[in-house]
């Protein structure tokens, strides 16, 4: 069963259709976590940057920045909510009004980037760089002009910052650079530099600090550590981890610390270092991400196996349709027997390879039924031929013993016996004649012989038959030598100049011509008889085929000679041709192939022959 | 009983002719088709004995022309045996149907059957005011007594037999009894008919003077 093309099919569909989804499954199952991981890793970033740009030092007036009194909680919440909504314009401006109510350090100035360890413009710097982090979550525009965006907002805190330089101990690193090399802010826990190493108190505004107070809202939890160790701030929900290592040597090409992203059981934190060894982290139970990951993945598998079930049985039926017409080929095939040889395979519908297969099968069936049924024919036809002469043996025996009969009789009776029995005899001798040129068993003689000498023989032997109805024979040889059997290419000769004779008027004349062609050579042989209706003219060569079944059968004949003539001819390699008017004549010609002139693989001239003939024979037939 | 034979095989033509003669037939031949449907139209003939492959025209035209102008019986006569020839052969109008080579005994006894039936007489001893003539050994015997008869006497006892009750023209014995060839001086129906009378009593044929003879049942 498995060795059918159905099967084969069906088992290669299968192997490719797992291959194709399993590697689909696979980049799938790879891919889901990172991308569920790096969501979650930036959205922890985020909540980072909140948090510490919410960060100051501890005592400073709570809800506001010295100098503005705006109320950065709810500045915070603007941002933050903008953020997480991806308004970017919104965002900018809760940015801006945070900017304003809570400058940050720095100016906008470029030139401090160069040197983003000098003290002075440090804290600038990471403000602008924060800023354009967060404008790089929400969009991919602002993203791409770093520069451009930050310009109102800088602009207004250098303003800010130039009203108010010196104002307060708790300025946080926003002084201009020339304000900040002038009177450098003690308190500025960003900047690099002597307080480096020193652990620096600091808070959160309270209400950034509260809203991390309700686990059902915000799930998020922060802690806040200096590197030299000590915890500075922690939220109410926060889990007592081993605070991560971050080596301060760890930078980015940018130039700002690596993040540290890490899992801690159901926890996924991370944890930034900036400036003056502040370290934040930030993390948030990841358990329902996890069961929603495993969600798709399972959702993932199911379709995989879905869809393979679907290719599989889709599979299944268009094997079956592609099946189908082969099946129905090879049973119509076994239907088609000797006993039933006129059924077809039914090539109705469209237009397919296979119908083409049945076509040509068809056409096959065609040949072998035409072929059968010739043979039928002839198997009858023989058998026919043979009936006659059986009853004349049978019924004159039967007669002579019916009862005493005088010798004279009895001689006639016998005579007449014989004279089936010969009759019979040049049948069967013809029937094996033919059989064996059909077979292929004929063994031809082929040598080089002088045909002129041949065509002179035959005529000679035929003469007598013609002087008896006062027939003249001219013969019109040129010397020709052609390659074959002599024996059986004197039949033919004797046959055609019998036929002429036979079938000629009382003084006709027969014409029997030889001629050498550069390729081979043409005999010719023509009579002034009763001719052949056009009709019959194309059947002639057929066997048992006869124009009047009188003419032939008077004369002894059976109807197979002009047959044995073709078959002979053929065996040669040459062709034979008639054209014929009736009450004028009949010409049969006969074209042999030359001695020697047949050059190996000359196919095209052979080809070009044959055409010419079956041209000659369509034009006698209708003529 | 007159019977026309067409066969192109002069042999085969020959010994039909020949063992019909010995039967007691006046036998007619015919060697192509044109021969034939012209003697088959000229006379009344009780069978005709026809082959299919003939010079001119060929038995299955023959028997069709011949089908328009009479029901003689015809007795198909060919080397073709396959069913739809026979089929062919029978649908054409053919009473019987021979094939090649066949055995002379069946041809006789299946001509006697068609005689028979066209007659209207299925039974092959046919019984006549006291005469038993029966048609398969051709013998005729009258009281439980066998009757020697000539095949002439013969034949002319079965015409008027089975004619019975029907008037047997002069004409119709001549066309029957005789053949083509029969010289003259032996073609004396009277001469038949008083020698029958001598044979099987003298009130067996009632003479119809100007018309021709009858058999009373």
């Amino acid at each position: 069963m498995f060795r059918s093309i159905r099967w084969t099919m069906q088992l290669w569909h299968a192997a490719i259709l797992a291959l194709v989804l399993v590697a689909f499954g696979s980049v799938m199952f790879y891919y889901l976590p990172i991308m569920e991981y790096r969501r979650i890793d930036d959205e922890l970033t985020r909540v980072a940057f909140r948090v510490r740009a919410g960060l100051r030092p501890a005592g400073a007036p709570n809800g506001a920045r010295p100098g503005s009194g705006g109320p950065v909680g709810t500045d915070f919440q603007n941002l933050a909510s903008a953020l997480n909504s991806n308004n970017l314009a919104d965002a900018q401006k809760a940015f801006a009004q945070l900017q304003k109510d809570f400058p940050p350090p720095g100016s906008g100035r470029r030139s401090g980037r160069r040197d983003r360890f000098a003290a002075r413009d440090g804290a600038k710097t990471d403000s602008a760089d924060d800023k354009k982090i967060a404008a790089r979550e929400t969009d991919g525009e602002a993203r791409r002009e770093p520069g451009a965006q930050p310009n109102p907002a800088d602009s207004a805190q250098s303003n800010v910052a130039a009203k108010t330089p010196g104002n307060a101990p708790a300025n946080a690193g926003g002084t201009p650079t020339a304000t900040a090399e002038a009177n450098p802010a003690p308190a500025d826990f960003f900047r690099d530099g002597p307080g480096r190493n020193r652990p620096m108190r600091l808070d959160l505004p309270e209400d950034l600090k509260a809203s991390f107070d309700d686990e059902t809202e915000n799930p998020y939890y922060y802690i806040v550590w200096h590197a030299d160790g000590g915890t500075i701030l922690k939220s109410k929900f926060a889990p007592d981890h081993t605070l991560p290592e971050i080596p301060v040597a760890r930078r980015e090409p940018s130039g700002r610390p690596d993040p540290i992203f890490r899992q801690k059981g159901e926890y996924r934190e991370v944890a930034r270092q900036w400036f003056g060894g502040t370290n934040v982290l930030v993390g948030r139970s990841i358990a329902s991400d996890i069961a929603g990951l495993h969600e798709k993945e399972l959702m993932v598998a199911a379709v995989g196996i879905a869809v393979l079930a679907a290719g599989l049985l889709g599979g299944q039926l268009f094997s079956r349709r592609v099946i189908r017409p082969i099946e129905a080929i090879s049973t119509t095939a076994a239907e088609i027997s000797l006993s039933n040889l006129s059924r077809r395979i039914d090539v109705t519908g469209t237009e397919t390879e296979l119908t083409g297969l049945a076509r040509t099968l068809n056409q096959m069936f065609d040949r072998i039924e035409s072929a059968f049924s010739q043979q039928v024919r002839f198997t009858a036809d023989a058998s026919h031929e043979l009936r006659t002469p059986v009853a004349v043996i049978l019924s004159h025996a039967e007669l002579a013993l019916d009862k005493q009969r005088p010798a004279e009789e009895l001689r006639e009776t016998i005579e007449t016996c014989r004279r089936s029995a010969l009759r019979m005899r040049s049948l069967i001798e013809s029937l094996l004649t033919l059989a064996r040129f059909d077979s292929g068993e004929f063994t031809l003689e082929s040598r080089a012989f002088d045909l002129s000498r041949t065509v002179g023989d035959c005529v000679a032997l035929v003469r007598p038959l013609a002087d008896k109805r006062r027939i003249a024979i001219q013969a019109d040889l040129s010397p020709a030598t052609a390659t074959g059997d002599p024996d059986r290419i004197a039949q033919v000769i004797t046959n055609l100049l019998t036929n002429a004779i036979r079938y000629n008027h009382d003084q006709g004349k027969v014409t029997v011509s030889l001629q050498s062609l550069p390729a081979e050579v043409l005999l010719s042989v023509c009579d002034t008889g009763i001719g052949i209706p056009p009709e019959h003219l194309a059947h002639i060569f057929e066997r048992f085929y006869r124009v009047d079944n009188a003419r032939s059968r008077k004369d002894g004949g059976v109807g197979l000679g002009l047959a044995i003539c073709k078959s002979i001819v053929t065996a040669h390699g040459g062709q034979i041709s008639v054209s014929s008017h009736v009450d004028r004549g009949t010409k049969f010609e006969v074209r042999l192939p030359k001695a020697g002139s047949r050059l190996p693989g000359s196919e095209d001239v052979r080809h070009e022959q044959e055409e010419r003939r079956t041209n000659t024979l369509t034009a006698g037939a209708v003529s | 009983m007159r019977i026309l034979v067409i066969e192109d095989d002069p042999d085969l033509l020959f010994v039909v002719a020949c063992t019909l003669r010995e039967e007691g037939y006046a036998v007619d031949t015919a060697e192509d088709g044109d021969e034939g449907l012209f003697k088959a139209t000229s006379w009344d003939y009780d069978a005709i004995v026809l082959d299919i492959m003939l010079p001119k025209i060929d038995g299955w035209t023959l028997l069709e022309r011949l089908r328009r102008m009479k029901a003689v019986p015809v007795l198909m006569l060919t080397a073709k045996d396959r069913v739809s020839d026979r089929v062919r052969g029978l649908d054409g109008g053919a009473d019987d149907y021979l094939v090649k080579p066949f055995e002379l005994t069946e041809l006789r006894a299946r001509l006697r059957a068609l005689i028979r039936r066209a007659a209207g007489k299925s039974h092959p001893v046919i019984e006549v005011k006291g005469v038993v003539i029966d048609t398969r050994s051709r013998s005729v015997s009258r009281e439980g007594s066998d009757v020697e008869l000539t095949a002439r006497e013969y034949a002319l006892v079965e015409l008027l037999a089975l004619h019975a009750g029907r008037l047997v023209t002069r004409t119709m014995i001549y066309e029957h009894l005789f053949g083509e060839d029969d010289d003259s001086l032996s073609n004396l129906v009277e001469v038949h008919v008083s020698n029958v009378r001598k044979k099987l009593g003298r009130d067996f044929i009632t003479t119809r003077r100007g018309h021709g003879y009858l058999v009373r049942n």
